[in-house]
């Protein structure tokens, strides 16, 4: 034994070095932000805190009583941090960019910052804890009874001895003047406890090296290595089939779930984290960590089953091997290590759980109720600190309260293990709010309350044996004797322990109303637009995001809250200068939201958001923006459809671009035939002008009558050349719209007969028969009269020319039809064939058996003329033989009657 | 630059391969392959074969950080534009 003096008198010196590594660590924290205490090893340290005095001394009690399973608890940790990239790295990530204040908070931001829902959370992880703390308190007075037992150790273990709660009460004030001295002090962004971190690393590496100085002297005073270490192995270990069956594997999810879930883990791993380097290391050094912390338990367990007598405290072998060996510096280090991860527990818990009271119980009370002190900034501060100095002491109490009412029956284990399956709850509404859109708040209630209510049924209150609410027969046999009742046995389930049982129905029950209600309600608009925030965090935010909260509020009221939680000197630099001067100044949205985010960092973004929507007088979120921007496929759909818009434009571009160049080609190749074949024109009677020229002038003395012939051809030749000139000047006149154009209105009938006078004597002479059929009526068009006159004799001469026919004739018909007036001259000649309808209105392009040679620009200036007239020339389909040339005007706007003079 | 992309693509696959990896051998049915009354130089085959998938799930997972490390900053800022418009 140890005189129980110097046992004390070590814990204190152990303690005061604690609070001096606390002290120096807020102070280097305050000089210096990235200093060491933010290094990816302190971290890891800070995050085995899951070691608790349960591992430290559990560990060894379990693998005594059960073998292998003890490994369950460090293989579902080592799990998810070697998977950090899958789970951990979302949730840490968002805990960061949110300013994340502890596990309520989380799951209440994510689902609309619902207070209900963060008030839940927060009790389900207190009544949770309570078990856990009760935990570390029973390990701390037992050790310490076993250590200073005036009887020695050995027999200390070997004898049921009641628990000592004086002793447990004192450790518990002790506990609670350190985590309140170190854990509230100040109201920080973030939460974040450095000082406190630093000393829970220096207890990590206590605990470790304690755990492996016992390991290794046991081991070694053993000898015959490795095998003598397993020689009297239990049968459990020798054989272990049985070990690996359900339970395995449940023990494994509840240890993951509770390495995610638990307030103080989460408190350090998540709120406590600076960056994503410091999980990267932390993802296979803590599993290093908890791989070192179980290397010597099977063989401590072993050694303690052999040399120890039988029924000793398993739970306490890595005190008593020492002891009953003489080894009292050994002894006193294993108790420094028990001591250390029992109290850094119960600090990091009572820390992190006093924050979610303050700021999703007391505040949202005091707030609705009016309890807050508004008098002076001061004032608030310190009702908040005080209303967390004192849910700290509530806490450390609750789990002595446990602990005095469950009594001393129950393992090391199976009481870490209820609180294990409690936090668990928390589970499906962490990972599907971080994955699942659809995921809302009512699913997140029912869930956790649902999962907690048979939590607390089946294995929370049955825990406590007969003293506390149910009965030993309630809970044998059911309440009222209702069998299907029974905690242990819900409808008749026996197949299964306790734990399984209660984690069974506890996540059925939760999994199943989580997505059942999620499904059947439909979140709030706050609540997707968080989802949006939080299922897509690695994906850049855009700028329309932060304008779908509209809000209204006076920069002054806001600067009020901000003074009274922050302080006047914080909250002076959120505000930009001379904006708090004018009284009815209006804040921005973006001054709005900076606000309540720097306010939720201090007190949760549940009770952040109710203080400023005190201030707020309008809200309005945008659901149909919300819709669009929370709506990924939508969005990418979005995209793609203007990508392909995009394309299609180009594509019709390059086609116009395509067909105007075809277009430039053809032209330019019709303005080359047209030179060339003005050319060739002018050549044919220039070449008989010359040579008849060259004849008279080479022979003066021709008889008269030939030189009388040649002349008339030279005349007849440059007559031709003439109107073949003035065709083309007419032609290149017309296309660049130069023409002298006589505008005004005229009978289109008067021009026609005209022209059909002007024809009279060609018909005669070619004995073609001119017919004028049906007329239109009273038309009236607008343009130069002669111009058309012109267009119809040319239709009307090329007819009686073209005409091959033995009884050749000519028709001329007239109509409106459908707003136009319409001239068709048909003859019965042999037609036009299929191949040349398109060419005979080019230039140059003349009939095939001409009987009197034209320039071939006619139809080519008809066609110009009568389309300056807003109208078509055109070729009617072929019908049953000869040609019809068909005259489309538009009629003129105005009615005849009232037509312009 | 494109091996290093190869290379820091196969980490993060590896990264999320890993923990499955742990799961089926620690997990039944695998588990109880060496789950039999079988002892290695005095050792229990069990224990070898827990304790020894355990640190090499460990190594794997330090392995997999180096690899991830030398471009965080690089995989930040392309999972943010790969969602950015």
């Amino acid at each position: 034994m140890l005189p129980a003096d110097v046992v004390i008198l070590v814990c204190l010196v152990y303690v005061l070095i604690l609070f001096a590594v606390a002290f120096a660590g807020d102070r280097r924290a305050r000089r210096d932000q990235g200093g060491w205490l933010s290094s990816p090893l302190v971290y890891t340290l800070s995050i085995s805190i899951y070691c608790t005095s349960w591992t430290f001394f559990g560990a060894v009690g379990s693998a005594a009583r059960n073998g292998l399973e003890f490994v369950t608890i460090y293989l579902g940790p080592t799990i998810v941090f070697v998977g950090w990239w899958v789970f951990l790295r979302k949730l840490v990530t968002i805990g960061r960019i949110h300013h994340t204040t502890s596990i309520a908070d989380l799951i209440s931001a994510r689902f609309g910052k619902n207070p209900v829902l963060g008030a839940l959370v927060t009790v389900v992880a207190l009544v949770a804890t309570a078990p856990y703390i009760a935990l570390q308190l029973k390990a701390l007075t037992a050790s310490y009874q076993v250590i200073t037992f005036h009887a020695g150790a050995v027999t200390a273990a070997n004898i049921p001895l009641s628990p000592d709660y004086s002793a447990a009460f004192w450790v518990a004030a002790g506990l609670c003047v350190f985590s309140i001295v170190f854990g509230v002090r100040n109201i920080d962004v973030n939460e974040r406890h450095q000082g406190v971190v630093a000393a829970i690393a220096l207890e990590a590496v206590v605990k470790l090296v304690a755990l492996l100085v016992v390991g290794v002297w046991v081991v070694s005073s053993v000898g015959n290595l490795p095998a003598g270490a397993f020689e009297h192995a239990p049968v459990s270990l020798l054989d272990p089939e049985d070990t690996f069956g359900t339970r395995w594997v449940t023990l494994c999810f509840l240890a993951g779930a509770a390495v995610i879930c638990l307030p103080r883990q989460f408190q350090v791993t998540v709120v406590e984290n600076s960056s994503e380097s410091q999980l990267r290391t932390a993802s296979w050094l803590f599993p290093a960590y908890l791989f070192l912390i179980c290397l010597f338990v099977v063989p401590i367990a072993i050694a303690g089953l052999g040399q120890l007598p039988a029924g000793s405290n398993p739970d306490l072998f890595v005190l008593t091997l020492p002891l009953s060996a003489g080894q009292e510096t050994i002894a006193m280090l294993a108790f420094l290590g028990g001591f250390s991860s029992a109290t850094s527990m119960v600090i990091v818990s009572s820390i992190a759980l006093s924050t979610m009271i303050s700021n999703h119980i007391v505040m949202p009370l005091a707030l609705r109720f009016s309890l807050v002190p508004e008098a002076s900034a001061q004032m608030m501060r310190s009702f908040i600190l005080g209303a967390r100095r004192a849910s700290i002491v509530f806490i450390i109490l609750l789990g002595f309260l446990y602990f005095r009412l469950s009594g001393t029956s129950e393992a090391l284990a199976a009481i870490g293990l209820i609180s294990f399956c409690g936090v668990a709850q928390f589970l499906p509404s962490l990972v599907g709010g971080l994955y699942w859109r659809r995921a809302t708040e009512g699913g997140a209630i029912a869930g956790i309350a649902a999962g907690f209510a048979v939590w607390l049924y089946t294995l929370f209150l049955p825990s406590f044996g007969d003293s506390f609410i149910m009965s030993a027969t309630a809970i044998g046999e059911g309440p009222w004797g209702l069998e299907w009742l029974r905690p242990h046995a819900l409808f008749g389930l026996d197949r299964f322990d306790s734990l399984l049982h209660a984690v069974i129905w506890s996540m059925l029950a939760n999994v199943t109303l989580f997505v059942g209600v999620s499904m059947a309600t439909e979140p709030t608009p706050l609540a997707r637009y968080q989802s949006r925030l939080f299922v897509d965090v690695f994906r850049r935010q855009t700028e329309g995001e932060f304008r779908v909260i509209r809000r209204i509020a006076r920069v002054a009221e806001l600067r009020q809250i901000a003074d009274r939680i922050l302080g006047a000197s914080e909250a002076l630099a959120l505000f930009p200068p001379g904006a708090v001067r004018d009284p009815s100044a209006i804040a921005s949205d973006d001054l709005i939201s900076q606000v309540e985010h720097r306010l939720g960092a201090s007190v949760g973004a549940a009770t952040a958001r109710s203080l400023v929507s005190s201030v707020v007088t309008s809200e309005s979120i945008s659901v149909d923006e919300l819709k669009r921007l929370a709506d990924e496929t939508e969005q990418i759909r979005a995209y793609s459809a203007e990508l392909e818009r995009n394309s299609r434009q180009l594509e019709a571009a390059a086609a116009e671009l395509t067909r105007a160049n075809a277009r430039l080609r053809e032209i330019d190749m019709q303005k080359d035939d047209f030179l060339s074949q003005v050319s060739h024109e002018v050549r044919t009677p220039m070449t008989s002008i010359r040579s008849f020229s060259d004849i008279l002038l080479a022979n003066p003395d021709l008889p008269a009558a030939d030189m009388d012939r040649y002349l008339r051809i030279i005349q007849n030749e440059s007559l031709r050349l003439t109107r073949l000139l003035d065709g083309i000047l007419d032609l290149n006149r017309m296309e660049n719209g130069v023409m002298g154009w006589d505008s005004r209105p005229f009978d289109p009938e008067a021009a026609l007969d005209r022209a059909m006078e002007s024809c009279e004597a060609l018909a005669q002479a070619a004995r073609v028969v001119l017919k004028r059929r049906r007329r239109a009526s009273r038309v009236v068009l607008d343009g130069d009269e002669d111009r058309l006159a012109q267009v119809f004799i040319n239709l009307i001469s090329n007819a009686i020319r073209y005409n091959t026919s033995p009884n050749p004739q000519v028709t001329v018909t007239t109509a409106v039809r459908k707003g136009a007036y319409e001239a068709r001259i048909s003859d019965n000649g042999p037609g036009i064939p299929e191949g040349e309808r398109d060419r005979i209105f080019a230039k140059f392009a003349r009939g095939p058996m001409p009987r009197q040679v034209g320039a071939g620009l006619g139809l080519a200036i008809s066609r110009q003329i009568v389309e300056r007239f807003g109208g078509t020339l055109d070729l009617a389909s072929p019908g049953s033989d000869g040609a019809e040339f068909v005259v489309t005007i538009p009629l003129h706007d105005n009615p005849p009657g009232r037509r312009p003079s | 630059m494109k091996p290093v992309e190869r290379e820091n693509r196969g980490a993060r696959d590896a990264a999320a391969i890993l923990p499955f990896l742990g799961v089926v051998l620690l997990f039944p049915p695998v588990v109880y392959i060496f789950a039999a009354p079988v002892a290695v130089a005095g050792v229990p085959l069990i224990v070898l074969y827990l304790f020894g998938v355990w640190a090499a799930v460990i190594l794997a997972a330090w392995i997999v950080s180096l690899r991830l490390k030398p471009d965080a900053e690089d995989a930040e800022s392309s999972t943010g534009s790969a969602g950015r418009r």
